[in-house]
This record gives structure tokens, C-alpha cells and sequence, in this order.
């Protein structure tokens, strides 16, 4: 991978996201995977993983919410 | 794909030559991994042998309705230890047996990082076992309350059920111990270029069950440790007289329970993604979403315990949000089966024992994870919750899931680990019988199921007679199956013809490039790691 495509600064934080949605389908090509993932820490990934499994469950609770009310 | 370097082991001593203990001493003092791989591994066995026999007094005792042999108090402590010790005493510790002999050899590694508190992780399995066993004789017998200690009745119950609660504490300390060694080991110890996303699956596996297991073993022990409490120093946790509620214990019990599931699940994805592209004869497919997929299922099961307890009283928004997250866990579960589909398309497949007990485990976890769907439908669930259905899919998912898992992985490693090849026609005669039996005894329990029969009940209606009759003869053919494994195993330990260092022509990794049987220590020198032999 050239050095001019190393996600930088709001890139990487993009690249994380990605990252994390796409391991919660449990699918992913390996091209992307290997341009995204390389710069990134695993200690970013794990963060940004937790935080979308707050945001999954917040999500699941507010339909199950909205659909109990109707 | 040869092009590995062997230097990795060159330098190994015979283990003698530096003064270690022989006979008793050596199994009781050591440090080596295989050493206690192989302890792990026979415990587990004999762990399976009585639990096995246990399952037989049940469906002896089930054969006809009435009660014939047994009282309902023993019963229900024989169905109690069955489950504790198959899932605490046999399958966690066959796959911790596996992890220490295969992680340090699939990375590179000379040992486990954490070699004597190894020892100590195994050397507590068999006081637990033998608080476990010899609770059976104490006054009021063993726990009777089922695996899952459900309050009110495990504060009413005799001393057994306390030896069971020290028991669980024991295999929990041991457990998490087992897992710090395994992150451990596989984040600071392998080889040289061997980065997290080229490691073999049987170690992502391991690493994320670790993890599970370090954040959900203590829960249990809080769990239970408020169950002593409650039972001896009058607090009142569970104890709706006190002011305590029991239905707490249950959130905390399955708050473990659930990522449970899939401590024994993931490690038995691992073997059988071994298995499968070494008899395809091509890599897996899809490396990098199994490894997503492991990831995403390790974080999701902390989410969904409560749809354990569906017919509990939790609020309708409460068995909404557990419907919905218990079925998006299928969508990670589904990529990994499709995944080993696609790894078989166009290969060039052979049928050997591992890949037999390999295609087993496909087909027939998928049919507990498709049971295991119509379970998480709340509507559904509250017609089958505690009837045979629920015994029928958890047995497709531990007995075919885990455990043919661990069969196929047996058989893979067998060679590497004894020098010797097993036999092929009792290891395919295992197999076959195993897999016939196993459907005669638990898909007739679907029916049961469905039909309304109650779970740890000793007795039943007439009308369920006949579907418990098959049921039993399935059972009593697959517990008697089984002791074709000691005879395999025995014979390939003590000779047969002898295994070469890759004895399986499509297996890949460092563990095939040392000779069979394993010498003693292998890699003291972190060994080149190819490319070929990347999994990634």
C-alpha cells in the first residue's frame, strides 16, 4: 500500500468505523479490509466497537420501545 | 508451501537429559504444555465417561413412563451433575486441552507464557471434580436444581449444593487463570511476522473466547457466592421473604450463561475451520470475515441473556429487544457456516475421520441454530420454554456442535501428537455410529418438544412413550459409541504405522513443519514463518 493512502485524522477515524461495521455483518472483502486496517490500532478498533454495540442496543431498545407503544 | 524453516526445534534437549521428575512426578510437577494438554485432554474424557453415564441413568429412567429405577430427588441430581460436569468438567477443558497443545505450536511459541501457573490451572480441575462427584454421598444428596442454581431452590437444598458452589468457584478460577495464559501467549509470543491477522483461526478463536471467559467467570462467581450467602449468612439476594428477588439471580446467572454458549462454541469453530480447508484442500474461505465474525459473535452474546427468561415477567419491551439482538447473532453465525460451504465448493474433498466428524458438526449445528431461532421468538419461545424442544436444540449445539468439534479435532491432531496414525476404519466406524445414534436420541426430542413434554420431569404421560423409547435406544447406542474413542486412542498412542510430519496432504501451519510425534520442546528459537503457511 503506497504511504499517500494511509488514512490520516478524520480518514482513520472513517476507516475504523467501516471497519467495525462491517465485522458486526461478519463479512468483509479482503482489498478494503488490508486498506483500512493497517494503520489502525486495535485498541481503536475495540473503542470504536464498543461504542457501536451502546449505539446497536440504544437502537434495538427504542424500536422495541416505539413498537410496544403502538 | 514446504519452504518453512525447521530450525525452530533443531535445538531441542530430550527432556530428561536436564533433570526433570519421571513417572507420577513428571505429570503432577510439570510446566510443558503438551504435558498438560494431554492431562486436560484425558480429564476431560474421563469427565465424559461419568456425565455419560449420568445422561444414561436419565434416559434409563425415561424409557417408559413411571418411575422404575431411580427417585425423583436422584434424578434430578443426576440430570444437575450431567450438565455441570459436561460443560464445566468435559468440553471447556477438551478445548483448553487443545488450546495448550496446539496454540504454542501454531505461533511459534517454545511453551504457554505462564507455564507453571498452567499447571495449577489444570491440577484445580479434579478437586472440583471430585466436590462435584462425591456430593452424590453427603446427606441430601447432590444439587438437584438443574446446571443453571436457580434460587429458591438451591437455598433450600443440602450441603451438596454447597460443595457445588465451591466447585464452581474452583473451575471458574481455573478457567480465567487458563485464559490470561492464553492472551497472553498468543498477543506477546509468536513468531516474528506472524501478525494478529495472519494467525491460525483455532487461535482467533481462543483469544476472544479468552476474553469471554475472563469478563463472565467472575459473574458467576458473584452469582453463586450470593447464593452461599444467602444460604448461610442470611443475606437476602435471592430471598423474595428477605426483600430479595430470585428473578436477579437468573439476570446474573445468564448474563454468564449466554457468552457461556459460545465460550464452548467459538473454540469448536476453530478446530473445525482447521479441518475443513485441510480435506477441501484449499485455504478458508474468507479469513478476514470468520475473523470478524468471531469478534462480532464474542460481543453480541454479552447482549442477549434474557432470552433465557422470556416466560419470567420481564416487560414486553424487555423480551423485544432480547428477540431482535438474538437474531441478529445468526447473521455472524450464518457468514461462518457459509463460509465453510464455500471453503468445500470446487475442492478437492476426501473423507477422512476429522472431516466426517467436521461435515457432522455443518449439518447438525446448523440444525441447532436454526431451532435455536425458532427458540428466540418470544411467542414461540413461551409455548416450548422448558420442553424437550429446548433440550433438543441445546444437545444439537453442544453434542454436535462441541463435541463432534472436538472428535474431528482429535482425530486431525491425533498423529501429530502420538507419532502414529489412528485407525481409519474404527475412527470412520466411530463417526458413523456416532452420527446415527446421536440423531435417534435428540431429533425424536423436537417432537417430544413440540408435543408439550416437560423438561427434568422423571416421569410422563403416556402419549410420549413412544418417541422416549427411540430416544432412549439413540442414547444408550451413542453412550456405548463413545468407548470406541478410549480403543482408537489407545491403539494410536501405543503404535501404528508411523505418522509423518505433515500426515495431512492439505494442512497448513508451523504445527506440521516439527516432526510426529511433537518432540517434547518445540520451537526454542521463534522459527521463520512463511507466507505458505499463513492462513490469512
Amino acid at each position: 500500500m503506497a504511504l499517500r493512502d494511509t488514512p490520516t485524522g478524520k480518514g482513520q477515524r472513517f476507516s475504523t468505523i467501516r471497519t467495525v461495521a462491517w465485522a458486526l455483518l461478519g463479512v468483509r472483502g479482503h482489498k478494503p479490509h488490508e486498506h483500512d486496517v493497517a494503520p489502525l490500532s486495535p485498541l481503536q478498533i475495540l473503542i470504536t466497537a464498543l461504542v457501536f454495540m451502546l449505539i446497536f442496543v440504544l437502537v434495538l431498545v427504542s424500536v422495541a420501545i416505539y413498537i410496544s407503544r403502538q | 508451501m514446504q519452504a518453512t524453516s525447521h530450525t525452530g526445534y533443531a535445538g531441542h534437549h530430550d527432556h530428561d537429559s536436564h533433570g526433570h521428575p519421571t513417572g507420577w512426578k513428571r505429570w503432577v510437577t510439570t510446566t510443558n504444555h503438551k504435558d498438560i494438554g494431554s492431562m486436560y485432554l484425558w480429564f476431560s474424557f474421563v469427565m465424559f465417561l461419568v456425565g455419560g453415564a449420568m445422561s444414561l441413568i436419565i434416559r434409563a429412567e425415561l424409557f417408559t413412563p413411571g418411575l422404575q429405577y431411580v427417585s425423583p430427588e436422584f434424578y434430578n441430581q443426576m440430570l444437575t451433575l450431567h450438565a455441570l460436569i459436561m460443560v464445566f468438567g468435559a468440553i471447556m477443558p477438551a478445548f483448553v486441552g487443545f488450546a495448550n497443545w496446539m496454540i504454542p505450536m501454531m505461533i511459534g511459541a517454545s511453551d504457554m507464557a505462564f507455564a507453571r501457573m498452567n499447571n495449577w490451572s489444570f491440577w484445580l480441575l479434579p478437586p472440583a471434580a471430585i466436590l462435584l462427584t462425591a456430593s452424590i454421598f453427603v446427606p441430601g444428596g447432590a444439587a438437584g436444581t438443574g446446571w443453571t442454581l436457580y434460587p429458591p431452590l438451591s437455598i433450600q437444598m443440602g450441603m451438596g449444593m454447597d460443595m457445588a458452589i465451591f466447585a464452581v468457584h474452583i473451575l471458574g478460577m481455573s478457567s480465567i487463570m487458563g485464559s490470561i495464559n492464553i492472551v497472553t501467549t498468543i498477543l506477546n509470543m509468536r513468531t516474528p511476522g506472524m501478525t494478529l491477522m495472519k494467525m491460525p483461526l483455532f487461535c482467533w478463536t481462543w483469544l476472544v473466547t479468552a476474553f469471554l471467559l475472563i469478563a463472565s467467570m467472575p459473574i458467576l462467581a458473584g452469582a453463586v457466592t450470593m447464593l452461599l450467602t444467602d444460604r448461610h449468612f442470611g443475606t437476602s439476594f435471592f430471598s423474595a421473604a428477605g426483600g430479595g428477588d430470585p428473578v436477579l439471580f437468573q439476570h446474573i446467572f445468564w448474563f454468564f450463561g449466554h457468552p457461556e454458549v459460545y465460550i464452548i462454541a467459538l473454540p469448536a469453530f476453530g478446530v473445525v475451520s482447521h479441518v475443513i480447508p485441510a480435506f477441501s484442500r484449499k485455504p478458508l474461505f474468507g479469513y478476514v470475515s470468520m475473523v470478524y465474525a468471531i469478534a462480532a459473535i464474542g460481543l453480541i452474546s454479552f447482549f442477549v441473556w434474557a432470552h433465557h427468561m422470556y416466560v419470567t415477567g420481564i416487560p414486553l419491551t424487555g423480551q423485544l429487544y432480547f428477540m431482535y439482538a438474538t437474531m441478529l447473532i445468526a447473521v455472524p453465525t450464518g457468514v461462518k457456516v457459509f463460509n465453510w460451504v464455500t471453503t468445500m465448493w470446487r475442492g478437492s474433498l476426501t473423507f477422512e475421520t476429522p472431516m466426517l466428524f467436521a461435515l457432522g458438526f455443518l449439518v447438525l449445528f446448523t440444525i441447532g441454530g436454526l431451532t435455536g431461532l425458532v427458540l428466540a421468538m418470544t411467542a414461540v419461545d413461551i409455548q416450548l420454554q422448558d420442553t424437550y424442544y429446548v433440550v433438543a436444540h441445546f444437545h444439537y449445539v453442544m453434542v454436535a456442535g462441541a463435541l463432534f468439534s472436538a472428535y474431528a479435532g482429535l482425530y486431525f491432531w491425533l498423529p501429530k501428537w502420538t507419532g502414529h496414525m489412528y485407525n481409519e476404519t474404527l475412527g470412520k466406524w466411530h463417526f458413523w455410529l456416532s452420527m446415527i445414534f446421536f440423531n435417534i436420541a435428540f431429533f425424536p426430542q423436537h417432537f417430544l418438544g413440540l408435543a408439550g413434554m416437560p423438561r427434568r420431569i422423571p416421569d410422563y404421560a403416556q402419549q410420549f412413550a413412544d418417541f422416549n423409547v427411540i430416544s432412549g435406544i439413540g442414547a444408550f447406542g451413542f453412550g456405548f459409541s463413545q468407548l470406541l474413542v478410549l480403543v482408537i486412542v489407545v491403539q494410536t498412542v501405543r503404535g501404528g504405522a508411523r505418522a509423518a510430519s505433515r500426515p495431512w496432504d492439505g494442512a497448513h501451519g508451523l504445527e506440521w513443519t516439527v516432526p510426529s510425534p511433537a518432540p517434547y520442546h518445540t520451537f526454542e528459537d521463534p522459527p521463520h514463518f512463511d507466507q505458505a503457511e499463513a492462513h490469512g
